[in-house]
């Protein structure tokens, strides 16, 4: 072999450039295989490949020319669709994607998450940006055409499944522009779903295409999506009765979704709730309480039971409720679901819920916030977090019908975490205790000893914030309703001043004197009000002079 | 990376220069595929007069070859696509340099998108697409 001197490191470089790559060139040349492809196959599809590779590359990069390629390239692509090879009609597929992706702001996690979707009930935070206008004809288009690629007999199931993650990004981003072709995009739902053949994931996509085009169906749109009510229910029921987790998890999550498209008609005597809602609901809590079955289902039934509830709860009967709860109350015992069931059940709105206020209904209510009780004691603070957003929610739902020692109980079991240790803690308590002295303003003995612990967490110097305004909020009331002596209230606020937590403190106090009175206190401090006060030389002073401070800019 | 910045471009103009010198030969299909290999990695370091005189070749030389009768197809399908390769990893890590030439990239990119030098008809014709018609970045 021959021996090669280097006189350099730039020198071994230009060797491997020009002989090293053309050796392997070469080597790959060698390949008898690979020659007797090049005699015999047309390879110019490598070029049309590479060509949408770089409209990709040009669309990532340069967004700002998406207009531009809008009026050239978009078309071109979507001719593509007739492309004989499938490579090439993938990298259509995935630059067309791109194309979508690059005309709205959105949050990728939400896309990649079904869960996270339907449990962040907020408004999604994306929004198109103004190239969509360009596009909007073009995708109409594009849509008529990507119908054409489900019914080619040439299509393979990859590529099926490829043109249905573009539809659904469509459905995603852009839905006015399907619904222009929903009956040809409905029908392809419903031939993709039934047949049992077809892969999975390209009938998961399906299910999925449907949820997004329902969420989109208000306005003109609405009594096209009326006329498939029948066809929707039924392919959904038959999804959630799928032996596959899969098939079964997304049906579930689109009946959640069906369930608020069906809202409105709910006061029509005819309305979608009798016909298509209550003879679902066996199936909901028959699923409820299934055990042996896939993780994902069970949380997206247990996600669907909230739904329903939240949108039905009104018109929900009580053997209706009743085993829901039940199956609910079962889960929150279960180590495994209980965090999955405690995030759902903190999502239901504060819509009236109907009880028929039995004695079955008693008892269930008892279980179902001495569970509560029981996690809030628990070493984990997420549980705990969880149990006092589930307690706000069975507030917000009962209102003045929670019985007063329920009411007194919740109080007794949240007063501990008014204090320092947890601020997060100590502020939804804080928040939970005002809607509790909403619900009930006439004074509850438990209240004393919250104050007591509201009162010492104001002179905390860890105090800020949320915290701050929730306490304010807290002696607001406290003072409106006289639910203790204001006057003995301001007393304590006064003792053991912290010179770390002044401002909290002094909020405090003029919150009372504000709208309690706290007699004393007004006399003492507009008395006092002489030049001496300027200098605010003890921290009782200081207080002084920050309460009236805060009492004359919110008077 | 043990080379330097003016290393690495000394080594791109020389590939440069040894594709163009070499458009005739069948030799230009080595060159090109060394310089893909550089382009993959550092295409960033080369520097912006590199691309300045890469580009142009490239998307001219494209053009020769797609109108030229040739009967040696899968010599120029490879060769365009290794050119193709280049332009995307230019735009990619080069885009500030690539800029004033996506006009022309584009329009090379529209033409390819239908290569078909087999094809006596164009398919295209059968759908009936309204025609956009190439833009003119302002």
């Amino acid at each position: 072999m021959m021996k090669m001197k280097w006189k350099s490191k730039k020198e071994v470089f230009f060797f491997w450039v020009e002989n090293i790559s053309l050796i392997q060139f070469l080597d790959e040349g060698d390949d008898d295989e690979e020659w007797d492809m090049y005699d015999s196959d047309d390879t110019s599809w490598k070029v049309r490949r590479a060509a949408v590779q770089v409209t990709d590359t040009i669309i990532l990069v340069h967004p700002q020319i998406l207009r531009e390629l809008a009026e050239s390239v978009f078309d071109k692509l979507i001719r593509r669709f007739r492309e004989k090879e499938q490579n090439v009609k993938l990298d259509v597929f995935n630059t067309l994607t791109d194309f979508l992706k690059m005309i709205v702001y959105s949050d990728e996690r939400r896309d990649n998450d079904e869960n996270l979707e339907e449990i962040l009930e907020r408004p999604e935070l994306s929004r198109l940006k103004s190239s969509f206008l360009d596009f909007n004809h073009k995708i109409s288009f594009m849509i008529s055409n990507l119908i054409k690629v489900f019914s080619d007999k040439k299509s393979t199931p990859v590529l099926k499944i490829a043109a249905s993650n573009l539809l659904l990004r469509a459905a995603k981003y852009t839905p006015e522009a399907v619904v222009e072709n929903i009956d040809p995009v409905f029908n392809l739902i419903k031939n993709n779903y039934s047949q049992s053949s077809n892969p999975s994931e390209l009938r998961v996509n399906m299910l999925k295409v449907l949820r997004a085009l329902l969420k989109a169906q208000t306005g003109k749109v609405r009594p096209q999506f009326e006329k498939c009510f029948e066809d929707i229910i039924a392919l959904i029921r038959s999804a959630i009765q799928n032996d596959y987790f899969k098939l079964s998890s997304e049906g579930f999550r689109d009946l959640s979704v069906f369930y608020k498209v069906l809202r409105p008609t709910v006061s029509d005597p005819a309305g979608g709730y009798k016909t298509f809602v209550q003879p679902s609901i066996g199936l909901v809590i028959s699923k409820l309480g299934e055990t042996d079955i896939d993780q994902e289902i069970k949380y997206a039934v247990t996600l669907n039971a909230v739904a329903l509830v939240s949108t039905f709860g009104d018109v929900l009967a009580a053997n209706e409720l009743i085993p829901i709860f039940t199956q609910l109350l079962n889960k929150l015992k279960s180590e495994i679901k209980r965090q999955q069931t405690m995030k759902a059940l903190s999502k239901i709105p504060t819509r009236e819920i109907n009880f028929n206020q039995s004695n079955e209904f008693y008892q269930l209510l008892e279980s179902f916030l001495q569970e509560l009780y029981t996690l809030l004691l628990k070493q984990d603070r997420t549980l705990k977090i969880s149990a006092l957003e589930v307690l706000d929610m069975v507030l917000g739902i009962f209102k003045q019908n929670l019985p007063k020692q329920y009411q007194q109980e919740i109080v007794r079991n949240i007063s501990p975490f008014i204090r320092d240790e947890d601020l997060y803690l100590a502020q939804l308590s804080i928040d939970l205790l005002i809607n509790i002295i909403h619900v009930n303003p006439t004074g509850l003995p438990e209240y004393d000893d919250t104050i007591r612990n509201a009162i010492a967490l104001s002179k905390s110097s860890l105090v800020q914030g949320v915290v701050i305004d929730k306490l304010t909020e807290l002696f607001s009331l406290v003072g409106k309703n006289n639910l203790a002596d204001t006057n003995s209230i301001v007393n304590h606020l006064m003792t053991d001043i912290n010179k770390n937590s002044l401002v909290p403190t002094a909020r405090c106090i003029a919150a009372v004197i504000q709208h309690g009175g706290a007699s004393t206190y007004i006399q003492k401090f507009t008395d006092n009000v002489r030049i001496i006060d300027l200098f605010l030389n003890s921290n009782f002073d200081k207080i002084v002079g920050f309460t009236k401070g805060f009492v004359g800019s919110t008077t | 990376m043990i080379l330097s910045n003016k290393d690495i471009a000394q080594v791109g103009e020389s590939l440069v220069n040894n594709i163009i010198s070499n458009a005739e030969k069948k030799e230009i299909l080595y060159y090109t595929v060394g310089f893909n290999s550089i382009v993959k990695n550092v295409a960033n370091k080369l520097g912006s007069g590199v691309v300045a005189s890469i580009l142009p070749f490239i998307l001219k030389d494209i053009k020769n070859r797609t109108s030229a009768d040739t009967e040696d197809f899968e010599f120029t399908n490879e060769l365009i696509d290794y050119y193709l390769s280049i332009i995307d990893n230019f735009i990619r890590k080069c885009p500030h340099d690539t800029k004033p030439l996506l006009k022309d990239i584009i329009e090379a990119v529209y033409q390819l998108i239908s290569y078909d030098p087999n094809s006596a008809v164009d398919d295209e014709d059968e759908m009936e697409i309204e025609e956009g018609g190439i833009f003119f970045l302002g």
